[in-house]
């Protein structure tokens, strides 16, 4: 061979390879899981975001699943109240944190009206409502040399704390993590937040967050969720998974997806046989979720500026106009941890009503009685299948959420906001990645 | 993305008017392979059944080059920049995304010389040792990703070793032309914030880090003094 048919038949050899490098590439799988990767069964426990999402993905693939709900409906922590004013209401989650999400995309894709939360807000500090404090209470909290003690403890160390001015507004912070100052690391709360990604803007739905839900993920799978199922027993002991709910109706699979809350992991509400790994047991107990409540409180004027943080009945108050189209004027308390739990022993809605209104004719000089048209109270505390909102990272936690989300034999999956690792639990689109996360280990397991 | 080119122009200004041996332009195909990347526009893409095209993994690019050479008994030594860009769609009713790749890799190229009187080879062997920086974004409908009205983008980098082919083709004497085959790899390339730009999480199913293979195919113009001399 000379030189020239030499290079002749490298440049034919070259193309050749180009041709066949991007047919092979072609032909590369673009999806982690496929149609028919899977031929199990999934029962999935909780039909809140994560575990409606795990049922849509999986549903998308063909996969034969069941949903099984202990409430009379389906949303878990997402819920929509109609018919209180001339806009709905979002009962549970309310904000997207951020768009860079997973839900981001849905979102888009679909259209959905959402709007950046651009709302001020004003603090309750010494008697008066101000623009800003001399401390930056949230900034404080957002530095990532903190030690490993509760909000209120460093709070006391740095003379913010018990007694202080800054006092409710130090439980804002914490609440804003859905725990009391008392019980949230400074350290691991910002450290479990590392991975945080999806952006640090709040936007709101001009419906709600559970419309999305309920338009876009939930058409799919509908006739899969059995809604009023207490799941009270799961035995992985056998070869396949056996699910028993409180009327001792069971079910088989092959896998299943356990997304309830965790206090419902914590109290022992579902009997694992054999019992769970002490280590994981442990795991969800060192975790928090401590109460929470939102109340919705309609006047017939906004006398308020705006959203009001650090009152000591509630320390954060919004303005649930923003971001809406209507006109009638709600203030939201978003109440929780220590607050929470010492408006829920109150007793009763009326009275959780009345503490709310008697703290913010203190602050507005009686315009808050006199222009009050309506109240609803969302107690999640005492909703019996949830007792709570959302999980924050106790002094200590340490690695815990891992232990708490492992998997057991593959088979047996924790989803839900609390089994998160990715810095988004307290979210939805938290939840909505571990159903992703549990859902790819499916498929990986049977590849 | 335009910088790059302005570089690469400054490049030939300054190999036409240089006393360098040879200066070399070139152009062709590269192909990317990495692994985490595909990880995360997998899961992209299983993760969201509503969307009713998949997003293409990352692979082909278009490929620019350009290279100095010096000589020094028998071995040529240069360095070479090129740039290469990929991009990889989705569409789908009322959303369109794209994922944008750039890579610009520096290099220290080694290629061994016969002897002047001996007829010239067939092939030769560079050997590339240098580093890479890359650039992942991504447009949703047309527009760039932005989070906190900063815009999305992933860096990335690592140090690589390549090997390229070329085959010479004799123009005149101080032109001539090279078709060129070859590989790099990066064993470790770090690209933190590429999950967040693919996938919109971080850590839910790739690492920060991994490696990259990439292959390359094309053909360069080279104009080298050392013809001119050797028939002076
Ligand atoms: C007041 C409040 C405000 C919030 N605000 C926001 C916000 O603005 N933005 C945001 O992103 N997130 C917010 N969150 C958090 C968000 O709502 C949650 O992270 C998310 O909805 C949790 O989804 P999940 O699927 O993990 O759990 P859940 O939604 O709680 O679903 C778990 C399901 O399991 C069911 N279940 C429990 N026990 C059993 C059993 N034994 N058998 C069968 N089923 C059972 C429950 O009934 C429930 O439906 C808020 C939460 C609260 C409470």
């Amino acid at each position: 061979m000379n030189r020239k048919e030499f290079l002749h038949k490298s440049a034919y050899g070259a193309l050749g390879a180009v041709a066949l490098s991007q047919w092979l590439w072609a032909c590369r799988k673009t999806e982690l899981f496929e149609e028919g990767d899977y031929s199990g069964k999934v029962v999935v426990i909780g039909a809140g975001a994560a575990g409606l999402y795990a049922a849509y993905l999986l549903r998308s693939k063909g996969v034969e699943v069941e949903v099984l709900e202990a409430a009379d409906r389906y949303g878990g922590r997402l819920g929509k109240l109609e018919g209180f004013a001339d806009y709905p209401l979002d009962l549970g989650a309310q904000w997207l944190h951020g768009k860079n999400s997973i839900l981001g995309d849905l979102i888009k894709r679909t259209d959905t009206a959402i709007s950046r939360d651009n709302s001020e807000s004003r603090f309750w500090f010494e008697g008066e409502l101000k623009r800003s404090t001399p401390v930056d209470i949230a900034d404080a909290f957002s530095k990532e040399d903190l030690p490993d003690v509760s909000f209120l403890d460093y709070a006391d160390q740095q003379g913010w704390g018990r007694g202080s001015a800054y006092e409710y507004i130090v439980e804002w912070a914490a609440g804003d993590q859905g725990a009391g100052a008392e019980a949230i690391s400074a350290f691991w709360n910002i450290k479990e937040e590392e991975n945080w990604s999806s952006g640090e803007a709040d936007f709101k739905f001009e419906q709600t967050f559970f419309d999305l839900f309920n338009n876009h993920v939930v058409p799919t799978i509908a006739d899969r969720i059995r809604t009023n199922t207490v799941v009270n027993r799961i035995d992985y002991s056998g070869s396949s998974i056996v699910v028993t709910d409180q009327q001792g109706q069971t079910y088989t699979a092959d896998k299943v997806i356990v997304s309830v809350p965790l206090p419902i992991l914590q109290d022992g509400d579902i009997q694992f046989t054999p019992a769970l790994p002490s280590a994981k047991v442990a795991a969800f107990q060192k975790l928090g979720m401590g109460p929470g409540m939102k109340v919705f409180l309609k006047f017939s004027e906004a006398f308020y500026p705006g959203n009001i943080v650090g009152g000591a009945v509630c320390a954060a108050y919004a303005d649930e106009r923003e971001g809406k189209s209507g006109s009638d004027h709600v203030l939201l308390a978003f109440v929780m941890g220590t607050q929470a739990q010492k408006l829920t022993d109150l007793g009763s809605d009326q009275a959780i009503i009345n503490a709310l209104l008697a703290e913010l004719d203190d602050m507005f000089d009686g315009a808050a009685t006199a222009a009050y048209l309506d109240g609803r109270v969302q107690n999640w505390t005492t909703e019996p299948f949830v007792r709570g909102a959302y999980s924050y990272a106790t002094v200590g936690v340490g690695e815990s959420r891992k232990t708490a989300a492992e998997p057991i034999e593959d088979r047996l999956l924790f989803a839900g906001e609390a089994m998160n690792l990715n810095g988004h639990h307290q979210t939805v689109h938290g939840a909505v990645e571990t159903a992703i996360r549990e859902v790819t280990r499916i498929f990986e397991s049977a590849q | 993305m335009k910088k790059w080119y302005v570089l690469m122009a400054c490049m030939l200004a300054g190999a036409l008017t240089g006393s360098s041996q040879g200066f070399f332009v070139g152009a062709g195909f590269q192909q990317h392979y990495i692994p985490e990347y595909d990880k995360a526009i997998r899961s992209y893409n299983s993760g969201r059944p509503y969307l009713e095209e998949d997003h293409a993994l990352i692979g082909a690019a278009t490929y620019l080059e350009a290279s100095f050479w010096g000589r020094v008994k028998q071995w040529n030594s240069g360095i070479q920049l090129s740039h290469s860009y990929s991009r990889s769609r989705s569409e789908s009713c009322n959303f369109n995304t794209k994922l944008r790749f750039h890579q610009v890799q520096l290099s220290y190229v080694l290629r061994w010389l016969p002897k002047p009187d001996t007829p010239g080879p067939w092939y030769y062997f560079d050997l590339h040792v240098g580093a890479t920086g890359t650039e992942l974004s991504r447009m949703i409908n047309g527009g760039s990703v932005s989070v906190d009205d900063e815009p999305l983008r992933a860096w990335g980098g690592g140090g690589q070793l390549g090997l390229t082919f070329s085959f010479p083709i004799e123009i005149n004497k101080n032109r001539s032309g090279e078709l060129f085959a070859g590989a790099t790899f990066l064993p470790y390339f770090y690209s933190p914030n590429a999950e967040p730009v693919i996938h919109q999480t971080k850590g839910l199913t790739s690492e920060e880090s991994g490696h990259m293979i990439t292959w390359k195919i094309g053909i360069r113009a080279c104009y080298s003094e050392k013809r001119k001399q050797r028939t002076e």
